[in-house]
């Protein structure tokens, strides 16, 4: 007997509590449901005395019309850094797709608690700032650190020949579209943040990028 | 003259109630492009979230980028306004980790075997967080037995940790909005998380 009522007597506070649980869960959805009520009615609170149809379709129209305007004429060139693929594009038609290499993402320190480089491919929107035949590769410092050597006080001693390919297309901030000797390792993220492109890809774009191109990069 | 005047007040009354609501569709439409055309005039990218269409755009300057196909959607708490929200932080279990790099130790030969933070690290479900309490709890379709711990976990959510939340961002006097975006699936989720970057402008129409 005595048994039986300390069950009970347990059982009471987590009656309570469920009680109390159950009360909260339903008032929530009570407020829930209030306000996706409102939510149907938003666009109109926020537009008190619109006029109808007719009347604001041209409006709408105008604002379509107003971002088309924006988007590029010429060609433009998109880089999916998820997928590493390039598309250059005319308006909504792709003119050619190419696989590239894009930034690793990796993290490298300066021994001694000094510089730090994430290499990423930056995101969002660019253009064309230079085009080289032939580029050299100037390396920076993380090039340096990267493979544990001192960086060298004469600039001459960071020039690298015949390592970016035949052609390079800047697009700021040291970041540019170049070639490859690891052609293998196109479709992966492995670079410092650059874009590598196969060679024919790369003649490709060259030839058809200028000086003011956008890029658009995700 | 009773049944004229019922057709009368049938005639009258269904355009009017026609024009009413596309009024209404014309004006959140509105409001969706007059944000858009903020957003795309400035350089960088943004988002669209059509919950009505069930699609969400990823855009530059008015062009479509990547569009990802949403195969369920879940609304909850306080309306959203039709304009700009930026994203304040991507949250997960497990966010995906940065390999550090060993100074002396790059090889390209070796870049085969190098970690790099690919796609394939992103994970698949995430919340992002929006201002204005605004949270997106992105996930890809669940299927199979696998499915039965995330579904019965998100059923238990939406029905005892969202009303509590809402209770207590209600008491609180605090926006609370949680949407619930199920994606096809685990890679076009994955591309979801890759793309958006915080502080990226959304509009959730």
């Amino acid at each position: 007997m005595s048994k039986k009522k300390s069950f009970v007597a347990a059982c009471i506070p987590l009656g309570a509590l469920l009680l109390i649980f159950m009360s909260l869960a339903i008032a929530g959805h009570l407020i829930a449901v209030q306000s996706s009520s409102q939510r149907k009615n938003i666009s109109v609170e926020n537009n008190p005395g619109q006029a109808g149809w007719g009347e604001t379709s041209p409006m709408n129209n105008d604002l379509r019309r107003r971002i088309v305007n924006l988007s590029p004429r010429e060609l433009y060139i998109v880089m999916d850094t998820a997928n590493n693929i390039l598309y250059l594009k005319k308006g909504e038609q792709t003119i050619r797709k190419c696989v590239i290499s894009c930034g690793s993402g990796n993290i490298l320190s300066e021994p001694g608690g000094g510089r730090k480089w994430i290499f990423d491919t930056p995101k969002g929107e660019f253009f064309v700032k230079s085009k080289i035949r032939e580029p050299y590769w100037i390396k920076p410092d993380w090039a340096f650190i990267e493979e544990g050597k001192d960086v060298p006080k004469d600039a001459k001693d960071r020039v690298e020949a015949d390592f970016l390919g035949e052609y390079a297309l800047g697009f700021g901030d040291g970041y540019f579209i170049h070639g490859t000797l690891y052609t293998r390792l196109l479709g992966r993220n492995v670079t410092h943040g650059c874009i590598r492109v196969g060679d024919e890809d790369l003649r490709e774009l060259y030839m058809a990028a200028s000086i003011g191109t956008k890029i658009f990069i995700f | 003259m009773l049944p004229r005047l019922i057709s009368l007040f049938v005639v009258l009354a269904i355009p009017a109630n026609i024009l009413g609501y596309s009024s209404a569709l014309n004006d959140s439409e509105r409001l969706l492009l007059e944000s858009e055309l903020t957003l795309a005039k400035k350089p960088g990218l943004y988002f669209i979230l059509d919950l009505k269409d069930k699609r969400i755009s990823l855009k530059a300057r008015g062009i479509l980028l990547r569009e990802w196909e949403v195969k369920q959607v879940r609304y909850w708490g306080n309306p959203v306004a039709v304009k700009p929200i930026s994203l304040t932080d991507k949250m997960t279990i497990l966010p995906p980790k940065r390999e550090r790099i060993e100074p002396g130790e790059s090889d390209e030969d070796k870049k085969y075997e190098l970690k790099a933070l690919e796609l394939d690290d992103m994970p698949s479900s995430y919340t992002l967080s929006f201002a204005g309490g605004i949270f997106l709890r992105i996930r890809p379709e669940a299927k199979g037995w696998t499915s039965i711990f995330p579904m019965t976990l998100s059923t238990l959510k939406r029905h005892t940790l969202f009303p509590l939340k809402t209770v207590w961002f209600s008491v609180k006097k605090k926006p609370f909005t949680s949407i619930e975006i199920v994606l096809n699936n685990k890679r076009e989720s994955q591309a979801l998380y890759w793309a958006f970057t915080e502080g990226t402008e959304c509009i959730i129409f």
